[in-house]
């Protein structure tokens, strides 16, 4: 029943930036800090896993992208979430509820 | 909308593929800025900052790569890249893409051609509505095996099938008739074909001007009409559509034009179609048939009712003629059985058994060029070993090198594919034009969708075939040996070498295969030519004299136009002699299903060939007089009541007793017109037999009479002459024409033209499509060893160079090199001839004369094979010869 590390982690990182992106549109650094921030370190997403996961977060629609001015009036790419995005999010959420229980559990029972 | 999404990104990275990128290259480049900026904020100083920034990112390209990855599409765009990749590949070894490709695309063309042929010439002849439901009707004689023992019928025999049946939609009679159209004052012969007035809904066909055969058009008092072929409104009328309503004049009779049928209707391949009444009275005997031009006997052909096995529709038959034959016996054979066959089986017949076995040796062609190619591709892909080792190390995945190497072999199979179509389009092309191929008028052989589909669905296989495992043996390799070998090391490639030894063995004894084969056609083509038919082939030209109706019905009107049509043709330069007779041994004659011999009674049938000829037609034959005397121009003259018989006939009627001076009677001489009844021939002379097609074929008890005797039928003409006998039509036509312009000389045809026809044309059919195969496989098979021997003789460069170092001479390594050739092709012919002594005994059917267990054939072949062999081999060995130690050595 439980998915592959390799899915654990891909999940697990699209998640943290659904998730991070519910607080309103950032572009990729923002997301990469606010990750860091919220996970108190424990995750430092870095370029080359973000704009991957970024880009196909895009190509599925639950993101979409836009060119802004950053807070400090520099060129960025913004990233918001879509209707589709807050959907995944829930799906998400729910499937990582069930597994973190179902690791609890288990750790707990041994 | 997320699909919209998805598709809409697909589309963007396919077609705006420059736009996205820029895109990437900006937000990366924006997040390097950002973090720099970061840094900055953070106290740094803006080289620190910038350093720290792309410590962070990783590497620009890294990112953009990882992005790319996993891109929508991405794969079409790796896919195009191996594509182009590949191309590259194949231009720059093009001697080795050239002869991959050749050798693909034989084998590929010559198995489409052979399905263009089965498809659309054996299994879909016809172009008519329900072609499959179609049924011949047929009488099987049971008691003596005889197939077919009559495919033709009185038409009441088929009114009656027609009526009394419960199994067929419906049933058309339809028989030829030499048909003589007056056109510009000459006389042209025509196939004309007389078809019951069902015929257009029977066959589903609608015309292609006008409008077809109607039941009004067959009704008594109707006026005279004919509905034409295309052939023959294209070839007579050049495609006027204004000959619609026009009339035309077959046989002395007007008839008006009323359509014209399609291009590929070609029932019976008749030029006109003429309509007949189902209930037109019968002629009352054969001779009034052919002097009326109204045929006696008619095909039936059927149109089984759907969900109707033919085996039903056959027993349902069988009831309705078990009540004619009881009121007609003579009609039937004693114990017989009706058969209900497919139409286009009864066509193709046993050119079936000839086209599966073309199958079976295309599917061997195709094996040798699959291998072929795989050898090749083996041998490219090893001569590459070190760049997919490097590649491999750099990070390519297992399964990205073998899509990429897999790519290549597709890019072969496609051009494969396309250059066989190629071939196959232009094999196609003269296909119809080769005698041999006995499909129906009706077939249209081309490249068509379902052939085309074959094309491509083959060379698919073909492609999975030859290109998988060389790919898979390529990127399987370790990848130490490769980058450590320089490049061409003997010891890295040992199990490569051994799949390619494998394949050329293979191809060698498919080859082998493929020649024995051929070897017993040839065999069999040349026993064919043997045949000795009992006369000299050669110089001998028959053909038909049609007399125009009511005229020349006497024996002395016949005999006073041949009194001065022989002595003219005699006079021509080049003829040696001039005869008259009725048939041709070779074509067929008078036939008397019974004699009366006086002190000879017998309860049998004593059936009996006699011809009614002029004296001269013995030297114009060459038959031998073995007894007694031949006619003489007295008893021609006088129509005396004489006859000479042929030794067969002595032999089965009169046994040990002396048949001259004896009396014989031909029974169906008593139900001829013209003809004086009850009469008896006095045996004068006997003469040697005649052969017709086959050695195996039993010869018939023949008469001879003086022409003179009888007024009866149409006759003909036998030339013998020193030159070329085919060539005299023209100068004949001219002679009948001032001897009368009504007479016309129909069918004028050499021996030897009939001959082929009849006994050559399938085995040399056979001969040259065996022989083609045979040849091509032999090719393929030696530039697969060709191509292994140099390439082992590269690899084994080193090898040679310090033998010849340490003293081998040149005809040490010519030995050696040989040796190792010699093996391959041994093994292949030893394997071939295992697999030829296990298949060849399929061809006992198609063989002529000779078995197929034949000697020559079968030590022949292997000769051949090897002699070709060891010279492939040879070449390679001559170059090893000429290894340079010092050159070879410093390879180290």
């Amino acid at each position: 029943m439980g998915p592959e590390p390799t899915m654990l982690l891909q999940g697990t990182l699209d998640l943290l930036i659904l998730n991070s992106l519910v607080a309103g549109e950032m572009h990729g650094l923002g997301i990469s800090r606010r990750i860091q921030q919220i996970t108190r370190g424990t995750f430092v997403v870095k370029p080359g896993s973000l704009f991957p996961a970024l880009h196909r977060m895009e190509e599925e629609g639950w993101i979409s992208a836009f060119w802004g001015d950053s807070e400090n009036n520099r060129r960025a790419k913004f990233y918001r979430l879509t209707k589709a995005g807050g959907k995944q999010l829930e799906v998400e959420t729910k499937r990582w509820d069930r597994i973190s229980l179902a690791i609890t559990q288990a750790l707990e029972a041994s | 909308m997320p699909l919209f999404v998805k598709v809409r990104s697909f589309l963007r990275n396919l077609f705006l593929s420059r736009c996205v990128e820029a895109d990437l290259e900006n937000e990366v480049r924006s997040h390097l800025e950002l973090m720099m900026a970061e840094n900055m904020r953070a106290g740094m100083a803006p080289e620190e900052a910038r350093r720290a920034a792309r410590m962070e990112l990783g590497g620009v390209e890294q990112v953009k790569e990882q992005v790319r990855d996993e891109r929508k599409g991405n794969w079409i765009q790796s896919v195009i890249a191996d594509c182009r990749f590949g191309v590259r590949q194949l231009r720059k070894n093009p001697g080795f893409s050239v002869v991959a490709i050749v050798a693909l695309a034989l084998g590929i063309g010559f198995s489409t051609i052979i399905f263009s042929i089965f498809y659309n010439g054996v299994l879909h002849p016809f172009p008519y509505r329900d072609a499959e439901r179609l049924t011949v009707i047929g009488i099987t004689d049971t008691q003596h095996n005889s197939e077919r023992f009559r495919e033709m019928y009185h038409l009441d025999e088929v009114a009656a099938f027609r009526k009394q049946n419960q199994t067929f939609e419906d049933i058309v009679a339809y028989s030829g008739v030499d048909l003589f159209y007056l056109h510009q004052g000459t006389s042209e012969q025509l196939n004309g074909c007389v078809v019951t007035p069902n015929l257009m809904e029977f066959w589903g066909v609608a015309p292609l001007l006008g409008r077809g055969i109607g039941e009004q058009d067959a009704q008594a008092g109707a006026s005279p009409v004919t509905l034409l072929s295309y052939a023959f409104w294209k070839s007579a009328f050049h495609e006027d559509k204004s000959v619609l309503g026009t009339t035309i004049t077959l046989n002395k009779q007007d008839r008006t034009i009323i359509g014209v049928m399609p291009r590929r209707f070609g029932l019976y391949g008749a030029d006109v179609y003429l309509p007949l009444a189902w209930n037109r009275p019968e002629p009352k005997s054969f001779a009034e048939a052919m002097d009326q031009h109204d045929p006696m006997f008619f095909f039936a052909t059927g149109l089984v009712k759907r969900n109707v096995s033919r085996q039903t529709a056959a027993a349902d038959i069988q009831v309705i003629a078990k009540q004619l034959a009881a009121l007609n016996a003579r009609d039937y054979p004693e114990h017989f059985q009706m058969t209900a066959r497919p139409m286009n089986e009864v066509i193709v017949d046993d050119f079936k058994h000839t086209l599966f076995l073309l199958i079976a040796a295309v599917v061997l062609l195709l094996l040798i060029s699959s291998s072929n190619a795989a050898s090749l591709l083996l041998t490219h892909h090893s001569a590459r070993a070190r760049e997919i080792a490097m590649r491999s190390a750099l990070g390519a995945s297992r399964g990205r090198l073998i899509r990429q190497l897999f790519v290549e072999s597709m890019l072969l199979g496609l051009a494969g594919c396309l250059a066989g179509c190629l071939l196959a389009y232009l094999g196609l092309q003269v296909v119809r034009l080769v005698p041999g191929i006995n499909v129906p008028g009706e077939a249209d052989m081309s490249l068509n969708v379902p052939v085309l589909i074959f094309a491509v669905m083959l060379s698919f296989l073909t492609t999975l075939l030859f290109g998988l495992s060389p790919t898979f043996l390529a990127v399987k390799k370790d990848l130490r040996t490769s980058l450590q070998g320089a490049g061409v090391n003997a010891s890295g490639s040992r199990s490569g070498e051994r799949i390619r030894a494998g394949l050329v063995v293979g191809q060698v004894a498919l080859a082998m295969v493929l020649l024995v084969f051929a070897g017993l056609m040839i065999r069999s083509f040349i026993a064919v030519s043997n045949f000795d038919p009992g006369i000299r082939t050669q110089g001998l030209l028959h053909a038909f004299v049609h007399f125009p109706a009511h005229q020349y019905e006497s024996a002395d009107s016949k005999r006073a136009f041949f009194e001065q049509l022989l002595p003219r043709v005699s006079a021509l330069p080049g003829v040696t002699a001039a005869a008259e007779s009725v048939g041709f041994p070779w074509i067929g004659g008078p036939r008397s299903d019974d004699v009366t011999i006086p002190g000879k009674p017998h309860d049998k049938h004593w059936t009996t060939n006699f011809d009614a000829v002029s004296e001269s037609y013995f030297p114009a034959l060459g038959l031998q007089l073995l007894r007694g005397r031949l006619l003489s121009p007295t008893d021609v003259f006088g129509a005396r009541r004489v006859a000479v018989v042929n030794s067969t006939l002595v032999k089965s009627f009169f046994g040990d007793d002396d048949p001259i001076g004896r009396q014989i009677k031909f029974n169906v001489l008593d139900q001829m017109p013209e003809t004086p009844h009850d009469a008896y021939f006095e045996i004068v002379g006997v003469v040697s037999d005649l052969k017709r097609f086959e050695p195996r074929e039993p010869i018939l008890p023949q008469a001879y009479v003086p022409y003179t005797f009888s007024g009866f039928g149409d006759r003909s003409l036998v030339i013998r002459a020193v030159t070329n006998p085919g060539l005299l039509a023209n100068d004949l036509r001219q002679l009948l024409a001032n001897v009368d312009s009504d007479t016309v000389l129909v069918h004028p045809e050499t021996l030897e033209d009939q001959l082929n026809k009849r006994v050559y044309m399938k085995p040399k059919f056979r001969l040259v499509s065996f022989s083609i195969c045979a040849g091509i496989g032999l090719g393929l098979a030696l530039i697969g060893l060709f191509g292994v021997m140099i390439y082992s003789v590269t690899l084994q460069t080193h090898e040679l160079g310090v033998r010849m170092a340490l003293g081998a001479h040149a005809g040490d390594i010519l030995s050696l090199v040989l040796g190792k050739g010699l093996v391959l092709v041994g093994g292949g012919i030893l394997v071939g001839l295992l697999t030829s002594f296990l298949t060849v005994r399929v061809l006992q059917s198609q063989l002529w004369g000779v078995s197929a267990f034949d000697p020559w054939a079968l030590i022949l072949a292997p000769a051949a094979l090897l002699a070709t062999g060891l010279l492939a081999c040879y070449l390679p060995a001559r170059r090893a010869t000429r290894v340079d130690p010092m050159i070879a050595l410093r390879y180290e």
